[in-house]
């Protein structure tokens, strides 16, 4: 077991990588909903409607772990 | 330089005053050879899946690329052969069964519940990400044979993308090679395509039936000359 001091501090800077990490994770899906709408004006087929709303649907995801980082933690 | 010996018969000399006289069935001729081409394309091309998510579609209903020419007919779209999703999809599983397996083996019982249940979002999310650029690279890399040219639209991941085109006549040399025991039992290999257009070299790794790709193209390329000597290129 940590000791309680040490275990605060370490949640701490654990809280603040999490942010940060889902902050650059935003950051990758926004470049991926960017890519799928650029493919898809490449490559025009029956599927890309299904494949943009994954990568909004991910989008939207990433966001959501962003709130609970900031709530939660 | 030596004439065609296909021409030859077709051309007569008027002996009044020697210009080379052309016979007026020559078209139909020459249409009935290029229409033979064309039917050996869809013959060879018969039975194959017009399904859009698989590797080899034939003349697709549903599809269509943004440098497409208005009535520009799409012979055939090839992607990667679906074994070489393999290996991806195994790892995808795997990450995705990861958390369950530290239900099993707890040993981030450190972390808070909430700490815990974040990570666990993230790694979803993760495992998601990671198997859905693996996607997106096999579904947007596509290799397309239309009447007129060969395009090649390469998608290697995120950031990087590439397309490439060559017109039929400026075809110059199609190989294909297919090494190892996958590609032998699976029937695929790389395509490659020499040209005299300004991309020299296209490549397609991973194409299924890769000797049924080079026939097209080589019947293709033969409808194309064939449509150079009438006069009727396009």
């Amino acid at each position: 077991m940590l000791p309680v001091a040490i275990g605060g501090y370490l949640l701490i800077l654990l809280k603040g990588f999490f942010i940060l990490a889902s902050l650059l994770y935003i950051i990758l899906s926004v470049v991926i909903v960017r890519q799928v709408f650029l493919m898809s004006k490449n490559v025009q087929d029956m599927h890309n409607s299904i494949i943009f709303a994954l990568s909004v649907i991910h989008l939207i995801g990433s966001l959501v772990l962003l709130l609970f980082c900031l709530s939660l933690l | 330089m030596p004439r065609s010996k296909n021409l030859d018969p077709l051309i007569s000399i008027n002996p009044a005053n020697s210009t080379p006289v052309i016979p007026v069935n020559v078209a139909p001729v020459n249409k009935s050879q290029e229409g033979a081409n064309r039917q050996r394309v869809y013959d060879l091309i018969a039975g194959k899946t017009k399904f859009s998510l698989s590797a080899f579609i034939a003349r697709p209903k549903f599809f269509s690329f943004g440098a497409q020419n208005q009535e520009e007919e799409i012979i055939a779209v090839v992607r990667r052969h679906w074994s070489t999703n393999v290996g991806w999809i195994t790892i995808s599983l795997l990450m995705s069964l990861f958390p369950f397996l530290l239900t099993i083996i707890p040993i981030f019982t450190f972390l808070t519940p909430n700490y815990r249940f974040v990570s666990t979002i993230f790694w979803f999310l993760l495992t998601f990400a990671f198997a859905f650029e693996n996607f997106l690279s096999w579904y947007f890399n596509v290799f397309i044979i239309t009447e007129e040219r060969v395009v090649d639209i390469d998608f290697f991941n995120l950031l990087d993308t590439k397309f490439s085109e060559a017109e039929l006549n400026k075809i110059q040399d199609v190989t294909y090679t297919r090494t190892g025991i996958s590609q032998t039992m699976f029937n695929y290999g790389t395509l490659s395509i020499q040209t005299a257009a300004e991309t020299k070299e296209i490549n397609v790794p991973g194409a299924p039936n890769p000797e049924m790709l080079a026939k097209i193209l080589q019947e293709l390329r033969l409808e194309e000359q064939q449509e150079e000597l009438d006069g009727r290129l396009k």
